[in-house]
């Protein structure tokens, strides 16, 4: 005979774990932080490596953006650096409240790196709310590489004109820091135009000041030796002419260093109605020969659109820069949907959390 | 409309099965229905259930039974249209509004309703109730989740351990 109610003593529930779970799982963000302090039971459920990666699968990513309070827009430059959950479209965490306007400029698990006139640049932890570095500089972050190091553009009184790169690697509390100059080219170090495999970094040129050498040469620096290495031929300009507005950009496929070449605008071959990413991937880095892996065709629609992210199960996130829309692309059904509308939030930057908010190492790591 | 070739017995004059509850009450149901349930289907596709014979169901008792049942006869011809994908809109509204209605008890008949779910493996009534019972937990406090749910107050040092996971986990309580 069955108990006919829920359970009258010890946690639990009386539930089978994988009822419990099943429940929890239909559980938003927010309440999930909550019930984790209901019993230990719950707590190693929610916490585990299996429940957080399946219910970020069926919910909505958290997003990381600086915004400003509707009404606080017309008078005061409050703004705060904050996770917000697109489940609900609401905030789920208020950081850290600046009193300038500040931009997310990216973010790698927990750490986000945010910049701002007068406000110099500031990586945090967005959970522990932990200022982890703390320039008031005019350097500028533009990575957070996958092992937590830095990289920062050193000295950029020209944004445009970048002559040295630095990068920091933080091991135990002292990040150490490095000014590196650049070799007789400038490079670009957007996110786009630089890819981090295997403790070298790889650069393209900058466009705009780099008129000698073609747009799809490859630049290596080793992160362990501290040098730069023989530059690499692109794949492109061996059979055709590039100009300045070549969209290209590197990127990290299966471990080899891959160069995009994105054509939404048409070329000989192709009519402009078809734009299309051909993907190169470097097939050995010492001969330099790159083979042409992958031809990708895109929705038109995505052409104009800033790539914010790409998520865990394969889905990308753009933002419409002009109305401040998330969406989201499905590149296995074709799909494509606005997910959030971002006005009222939106200060500067965008970056999606791809830390586990429900982990208990975010807190225990911090107290070390 | 042509019947979809499932092989279960959904084709001309509907076929019917009976199961008996834990408490030896007999209830006679179309066989389309009773495979909702993953447990019973296998049975019904291997011809049982039929006739004078039966599926026994020790593990669910007449009551939590004739629920189970109410919920399987409503589901079960959008079930047998694949997922319903030709359903029409106010079909579907109506199945959510019977779904909001089915869930509305109390929480002894939901607590066993989760159970038989679960065993008979009915997977969009194991859903619907997992559903219900998170609806239940959503804006509460730690302890008013407890007491929902009738664990036992903590005693000092979990109240404790508690207090300490509430400070660590600040921003789920702003």
């Amino acid at each position: 005979m069955m108990t006919k109610s829920f359970s009258p003593s010890g946690c639990g529930f009386k539930l089978p774990t994988e009822l419990t779970y099943e429940i929890l799982l239909r559980l938003p963000i927010k309440s999930l932080g909550v019930s984790l302090c209901v019993c230990k039971e719950w707590q190693h459920l929610i916490s585990s490596q299996k429940f957080i990666t399946e219910h970020s699968s069926r919910s909505k990513p958290l997003l990381i953006s600086s915004f400003m309070e509707a009404e606080l827009k017309d008078n005061d430059m409050d703004c705060y650096l904050s996770l917000i959950d697109m489940e609900s479209g609401s905030i789920l965490i208020n950081a850290i409240k600046y009193v300038k306007d500040i931009h997310v400029r990216c973010s790698c698990s927990n750490l986000v790196c945010v910049s701002g006139y007068g406000t110099g640049v500031q990586v945090i932890n967005i959970v522990t709310r932990e200022t982890i570095v703390d320039l008031t500089s005019d350097d500028i972050y533009d990575q957070i590489l996958p092992d937590g190091s830095l990289l920062v553009d050193a000295q950029v009184t020209d944004p445009f004109m970048p002559r040295h790169f630095g990068f920091g690697r933080r091991e135990n509390t002292n990040p150490v820091w490095r000014k590196k100059g650049c070799p007789s080219l400038h490079i670009c170090s957007c996110a786009s135009c630089m890819a981090y495999i295997d403790g070298v970094l790889y650069f393209l040129p900058n466009h705009k000041t780099s008129n000698a050498v073609a747009s799809d040469t490859v630049l290596p620096f080793d992160l362990e030796d501290e040098e730069w290495k023989n530059v690499i031929r692109g794949p492109l300009s061996m059979y055709r002419q590039l100009d300045g507005t070549s969209s290209i950009s590197l990127a990290t496929l299966n471990g080899s260093l891959s160069l995009v070449d994105l054509v939404t605008h048409g070329d000989d071959q192709r009519p402009a109605a078809d734009p299309h990413a051909d993907i190169w991937v470097l097939a050995d880095v010492d001969s330099g020969i790159w083979v042409k892996g992958y031809t990708i065709r895109l929705a038109s629609l995505l052409c104009n659109m800033q790539v914010v992210n790409i998520l865990i199960d394969g889905r990308i996130a753009f933002v419409n820069g002009e109305r401040s829309i998330l969406w989201l692309y499905d590149p296995k059904t074709g799909a494509c949907k606005e997910v959030l509308d971002l006005t009222n939030y939106y200060a500067g930057g965008i970056s999606i959390y791809t830390g586990s908010l429900l982990s208990s190492a975010n807190y225990r790591s911090q107290l070390d | 409309m042509a019947a979809p070739e499932s092989g279960d017995g959904n084709n001309g004059a509907a076929r019917m099965v009976t199961l008996i509850s834990s408490d030896n009450t007999r209830f006679e149901v179309e066989a389309a229905a009773a495979s909702l349930s993953q447990t019973l289907q296998l049975t019904i596709l291997d011809g049982g259930g039929g006739g004078g014979d039966g599926i026994p169901l020790p593990n669910v008792d007449s009551a939590t039974l004739s629920k189970v049942l109410e919920y399987c006869i409503k589901h079960a011809p959008a079930a047998a249209n694949g997922g319903a994908p030709n359903a029409t809109a106010v079909d579907r509204a109506e199945l959510e509004r019977f779904d909001n209605e089915f869930v509305n008890i109390d929480q002894s008949v939901l607590y066993s309703l989760i159970m038989a779910a679960h065993n008979l493996e009915i997977e969009g009534l194991q859903s619907l109730v997992a559903k219900k019972v998170a609806d239940m937990i959503k804006g509460k406090s730690p302890m008013e989740i407890r007491r929902t749910l009738g664990f036992p107050d903590p005693t000092p040092e979990e109240q404790a351990e508690m207090n300490a996971h509430m400070l660590e986990y600040g921003w789920a309580y702003e």
